[in-house]
């Protein structure tokens, strides 16, 4: 191994060791960072219709999303208005819903 | 930090209430309290006694939702949301959670405790899902030398990973044995 591999190899070891030992306070902050970043990311969301009622929805900001509006809502919407809406919505517009659901 | 230990509190206010018994975070929200990086997660994975849900394989809702869902606690699917994380209740229903839950220790966040599974326990659950990301924590925990590989090995004799171990050990391990 070439010795700027090597160094190059300790950096990352040393770079390592100094996250795994951040106070437990600050490693939940990155944590909190990370999971907020991973709730940005689009995914495709799995949404249970009952009778024409949203009865389960898998993400909340991917629910959300699909509100005319919704993606204002903050991270911590009562999920049970979300669906509330989301079935108005549905029932509103069925063939709207479908399409946008699909394209999710 | 903020969320989390929100989080917490209000999963003490459940044991202090009754609601819960004795509970354990597991997964990667309890791993971040030994010396390894932090890793990307959605949930919090809190283990409570079987005895609470009988016949279930997922934390019956009821108790818990009479007491989440009037306090503006959201829920969809297996989860509540709370102060930003999808917290999942999970039955400690095999030997080794039941074990797991048992000897979990306290730790404490800022001025707030709670109950979290022992490095070796965690690697255990780990090594026996062996997803992808477990398998990550496993090396995260072995390259930090963050367990105690004795009580490391009793766990795994008492329930049946030795092999699994080894197999680990010599698939992804290399030279770090």
């Amino acid at each position: 191994m070439s010795e700027i591999m090597e160094k190059i190899i300790a950096s990352k070891r040393e770079q390592r060791k100094q996250i795994a030992t951040l106070p437990i306070e600050q490693k939940l902050e990155i944590m909190e960072k990370l999971r907020d970043r991973e709730l940005q990311i689009k995914r495709p969301a799995t949404v249970s219709v009952v009778g024409g009622t949203v009865v389960a929805v898998s993400g909340v900001q991917i629910a959300a999303s699909m509100i005319p509006g919704g993606h204002q809502l903050p991270d911590q919407s009562n999920i049970h208005q979300i669906s509330k809406t989301l079935s108005a919505e549905l029932r509103k517009q069925p063939e709207r819903w479908l399409i946008e659901s699909a394209g999710v | 930090m903020n969320d989390t230990k929100g989080a917490i509190k209000v999963l003490n206010e459940l044991q202090a209430n009754g609601v819960i018994g004795k509970y354990a975070i597991g997964g990667a929200v309890a791993a971040t309290f030994y010396p390894i990086e932090p890793a990307s997660t959605l949930d919090i994975d809190v283990f409570i006694s079987f005895e609470c849900f009988a016949g279930s394989l997922i934390a019956s809702p009821g108790k818990l939702y009479e007491y989440l869902i009037p306090r503006g606690y959201g829920a969809f699917g297996e989860h509540f949301l709370i102060n930003g994380w999808q917290v999942q209740f999970l039955p400690a229903e095999d030997p080794l959670l039941s074990e797991a839950l048992d000897l979990a220790i306290q730790k404490d966040v800022g001025d707030v405790k709670t109950w979290v599974m022992k490095a070796e326990h965690l690697m255990a659950i780990a090594l026996r899902l062996g997803r992808a990301k477990d398998l990550i924590r496993i090396e995260q925990f072995v390259h930090h030398a963050a367990y105690n590989p004795v009580e490391y090995g009793e766990i795994l004799n008492r329930h049946n990973l030795v092999e699994k171990w080894q197999k680990f050990n010599d698939k992804y391990m290399g030279d770090k044995k």
